[in-house]
């Protein structure tokens, strides 16, 4: 007469341990790439929404330098800037001939420009602006839009 | 303990499950992503629109440009333009620079001092005329030369000098204007003007009074490449005759631009011309010289070279031959010119 088993059968122990373990090794692996999905997913859908989101936000911006007046006998200018488009910008920067001008900006940069206002930003320059000489000036926003003009300062 | 006695496919059934759960999660990915990009390429498309729209605007400033309507203070002006643009223009603000004494005055809607009305112009819009009321004189007769920008609620800007190049054409429709040199004088209607203490607003001056202090308005317009700096021994020169052959002559030297009207024997000093720190300057028009720069306005009413501020009058009623006498730089040359201009009477 044959022993009984554990399980009081005298069934095949090697098959239900490989059953088992193959159900370990399954659960395992599949948890193992739950998580890797989960997480891959979650980064991929947080930075592709930060991309649409970034992006987005940076279509909707429109803004135009509206004039900009040379004055105080070439030690300033004012630069007019109005924001047109659908959200606040934020004006981080102002390049006079392709030079960012760091300091004398009143108001202080950066700027918020909310939809629909105009603004009278006042540089003065480290260098004396010429009698009817052109000067670049290019103003940027914090989502990396830029306004590119020239202006002639009078003669 | 059934289930380990069937010989069903455990593992199989859960990493089915795990596959099509994650499966499930990658198609909600996807789904969430083509809403994304819809969201997006609609934000796109709207701003492409919003872009198409703003390059879709266009306003053309129509001759004279601006209309003064009171010419005491606060000065109110209609500024003409027409929509040709085929849609709708709402203005947002009107900046205005006075080029000879570089003051920028700027019109807003809401201000109180300076402000405009009537600033959304339909499509289509012919004439279309913007009130504005402002405390800075802005008129053809100051002779100065003004730059109006026209800022629309969706960024763009429209310029013009003024006063604008003339169209009017003088008697017969033809040769209604000499091009002498990069020089270009108007014959027409109003080509000159006078005022006299009797008569502050300039008016054309084909019969002007006798016995009244005068100061002439001319018009000129540069149409060469390069600026033209008038000098100040340009004059405006009147030669008298009657039947006897016997007539006076009167010249009238060039004034400064600020100069209105005499009204006694010493004018204002302000009106003195200085050549070296206030000169008339005439600008051309670079992208089209034939067509002409803006046209300048120079006053003439001196009975001397500067600082001479003594003004002129005829003293008797005669017809006069009236030649022009222009000198001014150019390229960084002299030049002098004696033109024929107009023939006028005193009353």
């Amino acid at each position: 007469m044959r022993p009984k088993g554990p399980l009081g059968h005298r069934k095949g122990i090697s098959t239900i341990i490989a059953n088992l373990l193959m159900v370990a090794i399954v659960l395992t692996l599949a948890t193992s790439l739950f998580i890797w999905a989960t997480s891959s997913f979650g980064i991929y859908q947080g930075s592709a929404g930060l991309w649409f989101s970034s992006r987005s936000e940076a279509m909707r911006e429109r803004f135009v330098v509206e004039e900009a007046w040379f004055t105080d006998n070439g030690a300033k200018v004012n630069i007019y800037v109005r924001n047109v488009g659908d959200i606040d910008i934020t004006i981080a920067d102002i390049y006079v001939n392709r030079t960012r001008v760091e300091a004398g900006i009143a108001p202080s940069l950066p700027l918020i420009l909310n939809t629909g206002q105009v603004v009278q930003i006042t540089v003065t320059l480290s260098s004396m602006w010429g009698p009817g000489r052109v000067s670049e000036i290019v103003v940027a926003t914090s989502r990396g839009s830029t306004v590119r003009g020239y202006w002639t300062a009078p003669a | 303990m059934g289930f380990l006695r069937k010989r069903r496919a455990i593992s199989t059934v859960l990493g089915a499950c795990y596959f099509v759960v994650i499966v499930l999660m990658a198609f909600s990915l996807v789904m969430w992503e083509v809403s994304q990009y819809d969201a997006y390429q609609q934000l796109v498309n709207r701003m492409n629109q919003f872009d198409i729209d703003r390059m879709t605007e266009n306003l053309v400033f129509r001759y004279p440009g601006v209309e003064v309507i009171a010419s005491t203070p606060p000065y109110k002006y209609d500024i003409i333009v027409c929509n040709t643009g085929g849609i709708d223009i709402n203005t947002t603000r009107i900046y205005i620079y006075d080029q000879n004494t570089g003051t920028m005055v700027i019109l807003d809607k809401n201000s109180i001092t300076d402000f405009y009305t009537n600033g959304f112009i339909k499509a289509g819009a012919s004439g279309h005329e913007i009130h504005a009321e402002s405390n800075y004189y802005i008129g053809e007769m100051t002779g100065h030369v003004y730059w109006i920008k026209i800022v629309t609620e969706r960024g763009r800007i429209f310029s013009t000098p003024y006063p604008l190049p003339r169209t009017i054409e003088g008697p017969g429709g033809a040769g209604h204007f000499v091009d002498v040199g990069p020089i270009r004088i108007l014959f027409e209607y109003r080509a000159i003007n006078y005022t006299s203490r009797n008569q502050p607003d300039p008016k054309p001056g084909w019969s002007v009074p006798k016995g009244e202090f005068l100061f002439f308005y001319v018009i000129l317009i540069n149409v060469g490449t390069k600026e033209v700096c008038l000098k100040k021994e340009s004059i405006i020169t009147f030669m008298g005759y009657t039947k006897r052959g016997q007539g006076t002559m009167k010249t009238f030297f060039i004034l400064d631009s600020s100069a209105t009207y005499p009204d006694a024997r010493q004018f204002n000093s302000g009106f003195v011309y200085d050549e070296v720190n206030k000169p008339y300057i005439l600008k051309p028009n670079l992208s089209d010289p034939y067509s002409g720069g803006p046209s300048v306005i120079v006053k003439f009413g001196a009975s001397d070279l500067p600082p001479d501020n003594n003004s002129v009058e005829f003293i008797a009623v005669d017809q006069y031959l009236c030649f022009i006498g222009l000198f001014y730089e150019y390229k960084g040359y002299n030049f002098g010119q004696t033109i024929p201009f107009v023939a006028i009477r005193t009353y």
